[in-house]
């Protein structure tokens, strides 16, 4: 590579490290990336007990679920998340879904699906809509790293192979392993 | 719906072009040197097979990817960011296009996507971009004739040799012997051709996301292993349970007209219309319940748009949030109905009124909640 093309490739990277920070614009909530993450407490479905965010404060790399029994994205993708917190939770991870209403059937679509994270319903979309600011489409992923920092979001599923999941959670798990 | 923003893309890429924002061509990933000789491009096919030839350009087979400096108005996304960096390739166009830029030795989706339908940036891969090169990621569904080993090839598209195999000995002595035709190899062999990159799934390595090695008419599961296997499933079943849901869905949706690759049928030309009905089903998984939805039998063949209007193609910029758009679903302060519905029932029953329709529609229990 001649000079004058190493100088444009350093010039590329630092064009798009600023053009395209990461996640920066993949949100459909009020809240952004590098925004703390609100602390709630909400009622898991299945287990009856009352769970809070800042319960994982400092130990877990926590990833919210907006879903809801309507949406037919959601319950396809759930295979893959009971996957996904199979194989992260041992290394500091955990789902919390966010289910909005109705709460019709969603016990049945947790037992169905095998769900191996916490249901929790939003009955009056307090989380989703007043304190996460969701207004937009649905599932909704929203990463929060160990300190409470929301550091990645996607809107949708993924189709099979770009799942990006597995690299945020790589980066934020090995971030706490160091204390960082 | 689908057709190409009326921005002067193409001006902006030449005037781009012309203050050297472009990287070289050549090298690398993308290179276009021939990936190996036994390869002789599609266009050496079309000097004997030219109908097929004609057919396959209108294919998005042909235009999967292309070179943006020899071909500026293939760019379909509004590049007057300033902040776009340099984009060397672009990819697809029918629902999505989505462009590569050079970072090292290596090409790398842009994390953001231009959306056919809406005309607007969509982010993607927003996170992992830059940790998904195009040569492990992408190359081999895109190229014809990937060789990992010197990261060349023979074609940038999905040419005439990606399906009937390298064709350089046909090329210099035409015969059946020599060539493969997907028509004439068992059902299975011939399917899995399009399944090799249809189907998601990594090389034997675990390096590569497409099968390295493989060749039209080989046997793909000693190449590629899914992504997406059931417990107990072995990697054949799973590659032809995968494909052949991949085909039904398409067909169902009618999202292709094509006979498996479609060459040999009416092409769908680039820029035609995508049916509104084939971008509903496409989420909204009716099956045979789509009757008793829309109260209607089927042979009247009754389609979305006659109930549902679209007031904004793109719901994200709806500030009503309404639901009659083409994309994801909000939550839905308003309700998820559409408070005029009975105004377009006059389109078919043109002997009745609004009121008769209005009665008929708060029969169903409408105006009309969708299935979420």
């Amino acid at each position: 590579m001649s000079g004058s093309w190493k100088a444009a490739f350093v010039c590329v990277a630092v064009c798009l490290a600023v053009a395209f920070p990461a996640g920066a614009t993949d949100t459909a909530m009020r809240l952004k990336i590098g925004d703390k993450a609100p602390d709630f407490r909400l009622r898991d479905v299945v287990t009856g007990k009352t769970v809070s965010l800042s319960d994982f404060s400092g130990k877990k790399v926590v990833m919210l679920e907006f879903w809801a029994t309507w949406c037919d994205i959601c319950k396809r993708e759930m295979p893959s998340l009971v996957k996904l917190q199979g194989e992260w939770r041992p290394k500091g991870f955990e789902i919390l879904s966010v289910v909005l209403p109705p709460e019709k059937g969603v016990k049945e679509i947790a037992r169905e699906k095998r769900l191996n994270y916490a249901v929790l319903l939003d009955a009056d979309l307090t989380v989703a809509t007043k304190l996460y600011g969701l207004a937009g489409p649905i599932p909704l992923k929203v990463v929060i790293d160990h300190k409470g920092v929301i550091r990645y979001s996607h809107v949708g599923d993924y189709p099979p192979g770009e799942n990006e999941l597995p690299f945020v959670l790589e980066d934020l798990v090995k971030e706490m392993g160091k204390g960082k | 719906m689908a057709s190409r923003p009326a921005v002067s893309v193409s001006i902006l890429l030449l005037a781009a072009a012309a203050v050297g924002i472009f990287l070289p061509a050549g090298g690398g990933a993308a290179s276009g040197s021939a990936g190996s000789s036994s390869y002789t491009g599609s266009e050496k096919c079309a000097s004997c097979h030219q109908i097929q030839y004609k057919g396959w350009v209108k294919t998005f087979h042909s235009t999967v990817i292309q070179d943006v400096r020899k071909n500026p108005s293939a760019v379909m996304a509004d590049m007057s960011d300033p902040d776009l960096p340099f984009i060397h390739f672009a990819i697809g166009g029918h629902w999505d296009q989505r462009y590569l830029t050079k970072l090292d030795d290596d090409y790398y989706i842009l994390p953001r996507l231009w959306s056919v339908q809406s005309k607007k940036w969509r982010p993607y891969s927003t996170y992992g971009w830059q940790k998904r090169p195009y040569s492990k990621y992408c190359i081999g569904c895109h190229s014809v004739g990937f060789d990992p080993k010197t990261k060349s090839f023979a074609e940038h598209s999905v040419g005439c040799e990606s399906c009937h195999g390298p064709g350089e000995k046909h090329s210099a002595h035409p015969g059946k012997e020599n060539i493969v035709n997907p028509k004439r190899l068992p059902e299975d062999r011939s399917e899995e051709i399009c399944a090799s990159c249809h189907v998601r799934g990594k090389d034997l390595s675990g390096e590569y996301f497409f099968p390295i090695g493989y060749s039209p008419g080989g046997v793909l599961s000693k190449y590629l292993v899914p992504l997406e296997k059931n417990e107990g499933e072995n990697d054949n079943v799973a590659i032809h349970r995968i494909w052949d849901k991949w085909k039904a869905d398409r067909e169902a949706q009618a999202r292709s007209r094509c006979e498996v690759c479609g060459i040999h049928q009416t092409a769908k030309p680039q820029g035609a219309q995508i049916s509104v009905d084939a971008i509903c089903m496409s989420c909204h998984e009716y099956g045979d319940k789509l009757s008793a939805h829309t109260h209607h039998k089927a042979d009247t063949q009754i389609g979305c748009g006659d109930c549902h209007r679209q007031k904004n193609p793109d719901v994200n910029e709806n500030k009503e949030n309404n639901v009659h758009s083409y994309s994801y679903f909000l939550i839905h302060p308003q309700g998820c109905w559409d408070k005029e519905v009975q105004n377009r029932c006059g389109a078919c029953h043109k002997d009745k009124t609004a009121s008769w329709a209005y009665d008929i529609v708060l029969k169903w229990k409408k105006p009309v909640i969708v299935d979420h």
